[in-house]
């Protein structure tokens, strides 16, 4: 009992004193930064005589030498590098150096496939896919030929095999935000119509009545897929 | 007459456009009917420049990688047309049946197109149910714009309630017009500021509307006839598919005329229509139009349609 005594004795004796500067405290494992808002800037180590940027296209950006400063972009993921390249005029020597960083803009991606919140009414599997008609020509088209492709083995391909047939078709659907769905024939895809979403475009899918998936629709038809797999097999 | 190897689709241009503007084939006359420019629309009225119709617009440099794309995806609204159908195959195109009515076909035909790539069953439209009423069951032109406002007030019935190519007036019937508003245009992309006959939209915002999946009223003064945008075509890259009447290649020149590939406006881009002349006619009733050809006079693009059976 005697060392168990000593150690409470001095942990009594210590006064706790509030820290003045918080502890630095280091993340290590699969994070991602997201950006919600704009303007950014993306800002180089300074030093270099000359600076390239490069990103995507469906970037809006300007750049002031080591500063790039990003007024917009698409939902997603996005990659900005930058090349740097420092003269020695006396050694008549170019020094490249190289940099890039890779942020999320909107929400932050998907974890992948889950229990729903609230699958819908109706036996087998009903998606549905919603979209912002007035921002579909700014859909990156990775994003847009999940909507679109028709090849075997695509999104439309699967759900047209995989979903359950109400009113002689497949129970799946690709609509606008804001429309009339009150006299479509499918209850189930109306019930998920008519569920919140947080942004757009939004995949919506339910299966059995009894499980179901919603959430951000992902930037390509593969991780799509993998989505509906889950609950399509 | 020139023609896609590929997909055996004519060819429109500019140094053939003359025998597809109301041509007989298998001894019927095809009609077109957009009406000339009216009393009230003369000479020097219409708006050469497009107001602003705020579509975001797709960098026209991303233009042919994005066709090659959709080719290989199959994620053209020609490449949907052929699932949406009865059955999950192809939609059959409309049939004016001679008469002047291009002008309400057109604009069925884009929102049989929309509502496949929603994935909407299947509703086969009667545009005779739009042209009948607004022409008093005249056989009489129109533009394209006019059959869209029509739909989007009153909407479009389907065989069940007004058999294709009917013209009869027992057609109208409570039936009939709660079926038609099953299918209304809900919104489309169109300078709304101006009357119907000068609706346009730039060779651009034509270009990444059906890039985008939104099929376009396209009406053309030098066929006087409306039709049905569904891809966008880069001919650019089909100098070995483009083949002449006789079925050779063309030649370098030739190509270049059929595509007009230095035309300011389209370069080398074409357009594919879906036009309203039955499935026999070109390939599965689609075709191509190219250069100044290709360049509508009047265009809407379909936004969003009731979401209905």
């Amino acid at each position: 009992m005697r060392p168990f005594a000593t150690t409470l004795t001095l942990f009594c004796l210590i006064v706790p004193v509030r820290a003045q500067a918080p502890a630095p405290l280091v993340i290590d494992g699969n994070t991602v930064t997201v950006v919600q808002s704009f303007p950014l800037t993306v800002t180089a180590p300074k030093g270099s005589d000359a600076y390239f940027w490069s990103y995507p296209s469906s970037v809006t950006a300007s750049e002031v030498d080591n500063v790039l400063t990003v007024k917009a972009a698409p939902v997603g993921k996005l990659t900005i590098r930058v090349k740097m390249l420092v003269v020695d005029w006396k050694a008549q020597k170019l020094t490249w150096t190289q940099g890039a960083t890779t942020f999320q803009v909107g929400t932050a991606p998907n974890p992948g496939p889950g229990p729903g919140p609230a699958p819908v009414p109706g036996a087998g599997l009903h998606v549905l896919i919603v979209y912002d008609s007035a921002k579909q020509s700014s859909m990156p088209a990775a994003q847009l030929s999940i909507i679109s492709s028709t090849a075997p083995g695509s999104v439309r391909d699967y759900m047209t095999k995989k979903c359950a047939q109400v009113a002689g078709k497949a129970d799946w659907a690709i609509w606008p935000d804001g429309g009339d769905a009150s006299s479509y024939p499918s209850a189930p895809l109306k019930a998920m119509y008519g569920r919140p979403r947080q942004q757009l475009p939004w995949l919506v899918i339910s299966k059995d009545g009894s499980s179901g998936y919603e959430g951000p629709l992902p930037a390509d038809p593969a991780a799509t897929l993998a989505i509906l797999q889950k609950y399509g097999g | 007459m020139a023609y896609l190897h590929t997909t055996g689709e004519v060819i429109i241009h500019e140094g053939n456009y003359r025998q597809f503007v109301n041509p007989t084939i298998d001894g019927e006359t095809k009609r077109c009917g957009t009406v000339p420019r009216p009393a009230t629309h003369p000479v020097g009225c219409y708006t050469w420049a497009p107001k602003a119709v705020d579509i975001p617009l797709i960098p026209s440099g991303e233009y042919a990688a994005r066709i090659t794309d959709r080719i290989a995806q199959k994620a053209q609204l020609s490449d949907i047309r052929m699932t949406g159908g009865p059955g999950g195959g192809m939609i059959p195109s409309r049939d004016q049946n001679g008469k002047g009515y291009c002008w309400a076909h057109s604009g069925v035909s884009a929102v049989l197109l929309w509502r496949a790539f929603t994935g909407m069953p299947y509703a086969d439209l009667s545009a005779y149910s739009i042209a009948c009423p607004i022409k008093n069951f005249a056989d009489e032109g129109g533009w394209g714009a006019q059959g869209v406002d029509w739909q989007v007030k009153n909407g479009c019935a389907t065989s069940a309630t007004w058999p294709q190519q009917s013209m009869s007036r027992s057609n109208v019937t409570n039936a009939e017009k709660a079926d038609a508003l099953q299918h209304v245009v809900t919104a489309q992309w169109a300078d709304l500021s101006v009357g119907e006959y000068d609706r346009k939209l730039t060779f651009d915002q034509l270009v990444t509307l059906l890039l985008s999946d939104c099929p376009c009223v396209t009406d053309f003064n030098w066929w006087s006839h409306s039709v049905c945008g569904a891809d966008p075509v880069n001919g650019a890259g089909l100098f070995s598919l483009t083949r002449r009447e006789d079925g050779k290649l063309a030649t370098l020149q030739e190509f270049e005329a059929i595509w007009d590939v230095s035309n300011p406006v389209t370069a080398g881009l074409g357009l594919r229509i879906w036009n309203s002349w039955g499935d026999s006619w070109s390939q599965q009733g689609m075709g191509v139009l190219t250069g100044n050809k290709a360049t509508p006079d009047s265009c809407v693009g379909l936004r969003s349609v009731k979401l209905a059976a």
